[in-house]
């Protein structure tokens, strides 16, 4: 199922007065995709799921499934979620307290009134699917966090829904578990084949598992794309600072003529690595991977002195005070103690460069 | 002596006077009922035990009893009923629905319920005999439900908040209508308010005198605490011992009630819907 999200938007009215939480958000998911909107927390990214799933009416713009549109307030039009066929699986994991693990996952199809017969085999496929086949007769009380995360799955996945809407379903796991379970989403959602709309504030679970990524920010879109494409080629320093870990070093320098004056330091740029159409302020990122400790002299070097060190256990991130900032680099090993005075080069064409104000 | 035993006999001494100040009048009404005399407290008098009052309040002809009884149960049940079906679709409202003015409306709601029941008995009389109501079960039902709904809608109200949204919207979700999540999803999540609420109403209804006293004329509707206290004896004397042995059977279904309830009182039925 395609989903088209319309110049979207969704103004709560408070008695503080109103709040935009979601503004003139365009999207379109594809068919079979799995699409995440990351952002940090009242980005307005869960809001945006619920309009998707009816949950919350839009006041503005319009959310159409395939051909069809599923809320559209100018028109009066809207969907109630049984009506759009979608499944949730909610950060609390929300599972019936008085149902039994079975009665949890049976309970969408028994609303929707199917035969007992079938609905003993869906659940009883569904459960095998996620592994909980032997806790069917629990009550969700009995069982551990990562086996009701299960059970939620499941009852979203039961009935074969049209669109599967996840919001933030790891982040009450703890960290071992989350990456099992990140895993075992990517590989059913790749089975299944069902579109998917995944929120989170984590930009790892975000960049290994969408397909395509939405950034928001204060309810609107700042990038949209390709996991790869939002880490290599980040557009604002937002994104360039929230996608990739540790984040990306930024650094406020001038441009003038191909020539980067950061504090007393000056960088001469190969003509290919200028940035059309900046002068003047400009903010220099570098990620901590592009930055390399050296002997040379010439090249894009920048001299610091190490504040800290952390071991990471594959390699150490150093903070280096350098170029009037902070510059933080990946060592594989053997890193200078605190208080070393270092040479450090920036890998020419993995610089990036934005507006400053 | 030291100061964790001072504190344990000062606990277990206060809790023997609680018990017996609370259960004292319990007990001598069960002791004056089952006791030949009922003046068996005074100087001089021994305590001859007999059946014979309980026997005549229950089966004396004149006395009516079980007509009272059953006139009770019935009322305070229907009451009971009626009253926390209506205060658990004006919670769900309250709660879960985007309703302008929720608070002014709950705050009306308990306004209503500090009139004190003597100012209205008189017009509700007017209001019962024009419809021809007085001496009917649904005379005392209806001001019974109406009497007891703010409460019961108060109370309710606090069940209902402290349940999980989350679990609203996910049978919201899988496709409920919302009277299906009330009656699928909230009411069974929320079963120890809805039945202590049952409860409170029942017995509000069962005990109530004023209304009681002025709507019904005779054992067609009377319910038992006015038909005890309009128990006469042969020549105009009261009938202590009958009246005991009738307050005692009453206590009877009102505890039964409570210990069928107190299991689903209990709480933490919640546990586990959601990661806290």
């Amino acid at each position: 199922m395609k989903i088209v999200i319309d110049h979207c938007s969704m103004r709560f009215r408070t008695l503080r007065g109103a709040v935009d939480a979601v503004r003139e958000v365009s999207l379109e998911i594809g068919d079979g995709e799995f699409f995440v909107l990351l952002g940090p927390s009242g980005c307005g990214k869960s809001t945006l799921l619920n309009l998707v799933a009816g949950l919350e009416q839009p006041t503005g713009g319009e959310i159409r499934f395939g051909e069809e549109t599923v809320a559209a307030p100018a028109r009066r039009i809207f969907r109630t979620p049984r009506e759009r066929n979608v499944a949730m699986v909610f950060q609390s994991y929300a599972l019936y307290p008085h149902k039994s693990v079975f009665g949890n996952i049976a309970f969408p199809l028994q609303v929707a009134k199917e035969k007992t017969e079938r609905i003993r085999e869906a659940v009883e496929r569904t459960a095998a699917l996620l592994g909980i086949e032997d806790l069917l007769d629990r009550k969700p009380g009995e069982l551990s966090g990562g086996q009701r995360q299960r059970v939620a799955i499941a009852r979203a996945l039961v009935r074969r829904p049209a669109v599967f809407l996840l919001d933030e379903p790891l982040s009450n796991l703890d960290a071992q578990l989350r990456a099992g379970t990140r895993t075992e989403l990517k590989r059913l959602q790749q089975e299944l084949g069902i579109t998917t709309l995944y929120v989170t504030h984590d930009q790892t679970e975000a960049m290994t598992l969408g397909h395509r990524i939405a950034l928001l920010r204060q309810g609107e879109v700042v990038q949209v794309g390709p996991p790869q494409e939002l880490y290599d080629h980040p557009r604002t320093p937002f994104t360039a600072t929230f996608i990739g870990s540790p984040p990306m070093t930024l650094l406020a320098a001038s441009l003038e003529r191909g020539t980067v004056h950061l504090g007393a330091e000056r960088l001469e740029l190969q003509e290919e690595a200028v940035p059309a159409g900046l002068d003047g302020k400009v903010l220099l990122g570098i990620r901590p991977e592009h930055v390399s400790l050296t002997q040379e002299e010439r090249g894009l070097i920048l001299t610091g002195e190490v504040r800290t060190v952390e071991p990471l256990g594959r390699e150490f991130l150093l903070h280096v005070g350098a170029g009037g900032g902070e510059v933080r680099v990946l060592v594989a090993e053997s890193p200078p103690e605190r208080g070393n005075k270092v040479r450090l080069a920036l890998h020419p064409g993995k610089l990036h460069f934005f507006e400053r104000e | 002596m030291s100061e964790e035993r001072l504190r344990k006999l000062l606990l277990a001494g206060g809790a023997c006077l609680a018990f017996l100040f609370c259960f004292a009048p319990f007990g001598y009404m069960v002791l004056t009922g089952l006791s030949v005399d009922p003046d068996f407290l005074r100087p001089g008098a021994d305590y001859r035990f007999t059946l014979d009052h309980v026997a005549s309040a229950l089966f004396s002809e004149s006395i009516h009893f079980p007509a009272y009884l059953r006139n009770s149960l019935i009322v305070s049940a229907v009451s009971a009923a009626v009253a926390v079906l209506i205060a658990a679709l004006a919670a769900y409202a309250f709660t879960r629905l985007a309703l302008p003015g929720k608070g002014v409306i709950l705050l009306f709601v308990l306004a209503v319920s500090l009139f004190p029941p003597v100012s209205l008995v008189s017009y509700l009389f007017k209001a019962m005999a024009t419809l021809g109501w007085i001496n009917t079960w649904p005379a005392l039902i209806l001001p019974y439900v109406a009497w007891t709904l703010p409460l019961s809608v108060w109370i309710l109200v606090s069940y209902f908040s402290q349940l999980p949204r989350d679990l609203d919207r996910a049978a919201l979700i899988d496709g409920c209508s919302r009277l299906q999540v009330l009656l699928r999803v909230t009411l069974p999540v929320a079963a120890p308010g809805v039945f202590s609420t049952l409860l409170l109403a029942f017995i509000f209804a069962f005990n109530e005198f004023l209304f009681a006293l002025m709507l019904t004329t005779d054992h067609a509707a009377r319910t038992i605490p006015v038909g005890i206290a309009m128990f006469e004896g042969l020549h105009g004397q009261i009938p202590w011992g009958e009246i005991m042995a009738a307050a005692t059977v009453t206590t009877i279904p009102v505890v039964v009630l409570t210990l069928i309830f107190q299991r689903r009182i209990v709480q933490g039925l919640t546990r586990g819907a959601v990661k806290e």
